[in-house]
């Protein structure tokens, strides 16, 4: 498989045009981060315009949370430029801290204070007035269902209170940008679908967010875009339909039919749109070119070739599929 | 499956040694290693044997002098590395986990313990035999015979067989490696001084396990001579000394108690043996106590595999509470609360807010205990010292408590600044601040709020001694008549020992910080910042003795050469603990002038500066976090008074808080 990214969004294609920049609220161009000999990322390049949930899929070891830590800030040395609302993350790393949220893939959280005392710590260390820092605690609680535990232990609450707690820290300072590393990890279903309905809630006011998640099924109910990572490299980019279109291209329809095999076979071989035939014990799996011929016409065709026809199965595609499909299981 | 097929092979063994081999430390101590022996080998030759040499037939005979310091540098390389590289053997594996998945191989507790005891013990001795090609050059020196060197590697081995025993057992018994580190230097200190102490207690007691002991290893040595002179007719080898008599006779005559106290340590009388059946008889003590400790850390294994986390300065701390609190209520207190804990929340500096309000060690209230705790016996041991006026005893003895209480405050500030970093790091909290806009030097000076009240706490019973001592040190020189006016002692001390406490725990501070931004693990912070310390002190004070000695040595006649001088000045800027231990065991004078020491002084000061300054810059990349360019992170600086009633964040728009 190519490891060139395969980049679906047209306003994003090579090098981006000039006027969709100033809307990318995350604007990240070839960027390299290594780790002494290891090369964790390998010149990705991607956008997220303002009010996007960018999804970042890869296995363990792709380059995520590389990625995502210098977008953070956290990651002093890497090479290619990253930008964050037009501010450079190298040139002034203090700007992006004010416009951004990280919630790394674990809690983060102080054990021996209280949510209050918690959420007033990183209130203080966001500087924001005092005048106004009760306010926005009791609003950011209110936001996470936490109210009610505001005056417990942090080490007294479940893991998914502690991960709805960091989100609330996350928010304090109202940033343009989360960063949410493998925020559901860990997570029981219940934490996990209440997490969830957050993030949509927070999508819907309007927060730019960069989630990066191994549970496809999950990114895919909320995500507009996504990005997917192998071995430090972007494979590909855009949002879901477009990606299901791109694998949709070479979908394959597994066909039962009564009778001989062979000579269905070399019949659909002459068909135009069908680059190749895989004759199986039981079936033939069929590699359709879908903007040639669409699936219904592949029926058709079969009916017309005088196929009696058993199974007709074109390929599930879902986002497991397209990520096995794009991916290869190699890590950096 | 078929019968009787098991594995032969040490699969634990392979393993740790395969570990231990691709590890870059490895390699890396072991260049050091090497290259500090034969740097010392070539310093000890040129010092003790070629200088003074007039011709080349001189340094002929010198060997035996070169080998007794070789071997000793060796016993302290031993001491010093073997402790480290065994007590997380077992601990390790009980960190990470993995002690359990042990026990469900077929591997037996026996052969987990041997394995692990075996990796490290070859480890060891490959150190060991770094030293060989030294040896060899001593052999060839001359004054040096076959036996000695037989000997010299005999005691060798039973100090890291005895040692090693020693780590694994408390690697066994504790939960973790900074634990089982530290409890491994206290039980070789008890193996080797734990007789002597027992002799002191229990006289009686200790004279008959003595004669009973002597009188087993007398037999023993009978029985081993009456076998070994038929062996040694039939094979000719030396086994039963020339000289006759009873092996404690010949080997310390007229102290048998004695001996039998000090054979737990191989080095006190191995050397002493003419024979190999006094090498074999003198060793089973210490034999004996390497067994004891393998079959301790065999019972430890399965027993204290999974132990519970114990917060036992917390504990303490809490029993402390409990007893003040009723100390406290009676009929003149009542009950009375001198300071209260503030229930505030943080307002401008959340970093130190923590450090000061909720973390044990640095609010008010467990610190005015921790000082209580410290000061109480102090000042009542001084107070009995000044009291009892007991001359040169009571000299000792506040020396011995002023070095010990020196000791445990540099320990305590050591580790309290080096869990800063790393316990954030451990707790995972670390990331989460650093995204902050807190710069990275408010971040840390913060963090240090914490550390400082605990050196104030610290520095008050260090205080209190040097106080007295000075005051001690100035009456007894005017009742013995000296000037005091000029160069007082007293006055000298006073400065010296003020000036050491206003500069070196804040510098122990700084590079416990310095080593927490370093290194990951908080427990091997601790260990780094502990190891440090001690190098630093023992390092300073052993390479002093072994360069300043041999030159005076050199110079003959007592008299310090020019050379000799020039060392005596420098060590202590090169090692400020010396200036501690040169004022609390009264040798300012003989070092310099009080010119020279408020010079050192100031150096030391402008060092720590250079030094804060130098951590303090670097932080940001040893953390690996961005940071702004300093002319931009000062033009974007805000005072308190404004960030307390602007808003320099992003845009609210949206915001919950809006």
């Amino acid at each position: 498989m190519s490891h060139e990214p395969v980049v679906l969004d047209e306003n994003n294609a090579g090098e981006p045009a000039a006027a969709t920049a100033p809307q990318a609220v995350v604007d990240v161009r070839d960027l390299r981060v290594r780790y002494g000999k290891l090369e964790a990322v390998r010149g990705i390049s991607f956008q997220i315009p303002r009010g996007e949930v960018f999804g970042f899929i890869g296995p363990n070891g792709a380059g995520k949370s590389s990625t995502i830590r210098v977008l953070a800030t956290l990651q002093k040395d890497f090479e290619g430029r990253v930008r964050i609302n037009g501010v450079d993350v190298r040139s002034d790393p203090d700007k992006v801290r004010t416009m951004m949220g990280y919630m790394p893939d674990f809690f983060g959280v102080y054990e021996d204070l209280t949510a209050r005392e918690y959420l007033h710590f990183f209130a203080a260390a966001y500087r924001i007035p005092l005048a106004r820092r009760a306010g926005i605690v009791d609003d950011v609680l209110q936001l996470t269902d936490l109210t009610h535990k505001i005056d417990s232990q942090v080490d007294s609450l479940s893991r998914g209170m502690k991960q709805r707690l960091a989100l609330a820290r996350v928010l304090l300072h109202d940033p343009d940008l989360l960063l949410l590393d493998e925020p559901a990890s860990g997570l029981d279903p219940r934490a996990r679908i209440e997490f969830r309905e957050l993030l949509k809630a927070l999508q819907e006011m309007g927060k730019t967010i960069l989630v990066s998640s191994h549970i496809l099924h999950e990114l895919a109910q909320f995500c507009t875009r996504i990005g997917i990572i192998e071995a430090g490299r972007l494979v590909a980019d855009g949002s879901l339909s477009d990606i299901y279109r791109l694998l949709s291209i070479r979908r394959v329809v597994h066909v039962q039919v009564a009778g001989e095999m062979q000579p269905l076979a070399e019949g659909l071989r002459k068909v135009e749109g069908i680059s190749q035939i895989e004759e199986q014990t039981d079936r033939l799996a069929i590699h359709v070119r879908e903007e040639v011929l669409p699936i219904e016409d592949l029926h058709q065709e079969l009916v017309r070739l005088g196929a009696r026809i058993r199974m007709f199965q074109p390929e599930a595609m879902d986002m497991e599929t397209a990520f096995m499909k794009l991916t290869e299981g190699v890590t950096a | 499956m078929i019968r009787g097929d098991r594995a032969w092979g040490l699969p634990l063994l392979a393993k740790e040694l395969t570990e231990q081999a691709v590890r870059k430390r490895t390699a890396v101590l072991q260049t050091v290693y090497s290259a500090l022996l034969g740097g010392l080998t070539v310093l000890v030759f040129y010092i003790s044997v070629y200088r003074d040499a007039l011709g080349p037939f001189d340094i002929l005979r010198e060997g035996g002098r070169m080998f007794d310091l070789l071997m000793q540098m060796q016993l302290v390389g031993v001491y010093l590395l073997l402790p480290a590289m065994m007590c997380g053997v077992i601990t390790g594996e009980k960190e990470r986990g993995t002690l359990g998945l042990l026990f469900l191989t077929r591997l037996r507790p026996w052969s987990v313990i041997l394995e692990k005891y075996l990796s490290r013990e070859l480890a060891i001795g490959l150190y060991l035999l770094m030293a060989v090609p030294s040896m060899t050059f001593c052999f060839a020196l001359g004054g040096l015979s076959g036996w000695n060197v037989a000997q010299g590697v005999w005691i060798l081995a039973l100090t890291a067989l005895q040692a090693g025993a020693a780590s694994i057992a408390c690697s066994a018994y504790f939960r973790t490696t900074s634990q089982a580190f530290l409890a491994t230097y206290f039980a070789i200190a008890a193996i080797h001084f734990g007789p002597l102490l027992f002799a002191l207690l229990f006289p009686v007691a200790s004279t008959i396990v003595s004669d009973w002991a002597v009188n087993f290893l007398n037999l023993l040595w009978n029985m081993g001579r009456d076998f070994g002179g038929s062996l040694e007719a039939l094979t000719g080898w030396p086994i039963a000394p020339e000289n006759d008599g009873t092996l404690a006779s010949r080997v310390v005559p007229g102290d048998a108690r004695a001996m039998m106290l000090a054979s737990l340590t191989p080095f006190v009388f191995l050397e002493r043996t003419s024979g190999l059946l006094d090498l074999a008889v003198l060793s089973l003590p210490s034999l004996g106590a390497t067994f004891l400790c393998l079959l301790a850390a065999r019972v430890c294994l399965v027993r204290r595999a999974f132990l519970e986390p114990k917060n036992r300065l917390l504990k303490l701390f809490r029993t402390l509470d409990r007893t003040f609190q009723n100390l406290n209520h009676n009929r003149l207190t009542r009950g009375i609360t001198l300071t209260r804990e503030s229930v505030r929340l943080p307002l401008y500096e959340p970093v130190a807010w923590r450090e000061t309000q909720r973390k044990s060690l640095g609010t008010v209230r467990y610190l005015v205990r921790v000082l209580l705790v410290l000061e109480g016996p102090t000042l009542f041991l001084c107070l009995l010292m000044i009291i009892a006026q007991t001359g040169a005893g009571q000299s000792s003895f506040l020396m011995m408590l002023r070095q010990t209480l020196w000791a445990v405050c540099l320990l305590f500030v050591a580790v309290r600044s080096a869990v800063l970093i790393a316990g954030e790091r451990q707790q995972e909290s670390l990331d989460v601040l650093l995204c902050t806009p807190m710069s990275t030097r408010d971040i840390l000076l913060e963090k240090m709020r914490g550390v400082r009240r605990l050196l104030i706490v610290l520095a008050i019973p260090l205080l209190t001694c040097v106080a007295v001592n000075a005051w001690w040190r100035t009456e007894t020189r005017f009742h013995a008549g000296y000037f005091a006016q000029v160069l007082d002692p007293g006055l000298m001390y006073l400065f010296v020992a003020l000036a050491s406490l206003a500069i070196q725990l804040p510098l122990v501070a700084w590079i416990g910080l310095h080593l927490s931004l370093r290194i990951r693990s908080q427990t091997r912070a601790i260990l780094a910042a502990t190891l440090f310390l001690t190098l630093w002190t023992a390092g300073g004070l052993i390479v002093e003795w072994l360069i300043h000695g041999s030159l005076i040595r050199m110079a003959g006649g007592g008299r310090p050469a020019p050379s000799a001088s020039v060392v005596q000045l420098v060590m202590p800027l090169l090692c400020p603990p010396l200036v501690i231990f040169d004022a609390e065991t009264g040798r300012l004078s003989e070092r310099g002038p009080i010119v020279y020491w408020t010079l050192c002084i100031g150096l030391q000061w402008a060092f720590l500066k250079l030094y804060r300054r130098y951590v303090l810059r670097n932080a940001s990349r040893w953390l690996g976090r961005a940071n702004t360019p300093p002319e931009l992170a000062a033009l974007r600086s805000i005072s308190r008074e404004t960030w307390s009633t602007e808003v320099p964040t992003a845009a609210v728009s949206g915001a919950p808080g809006s």
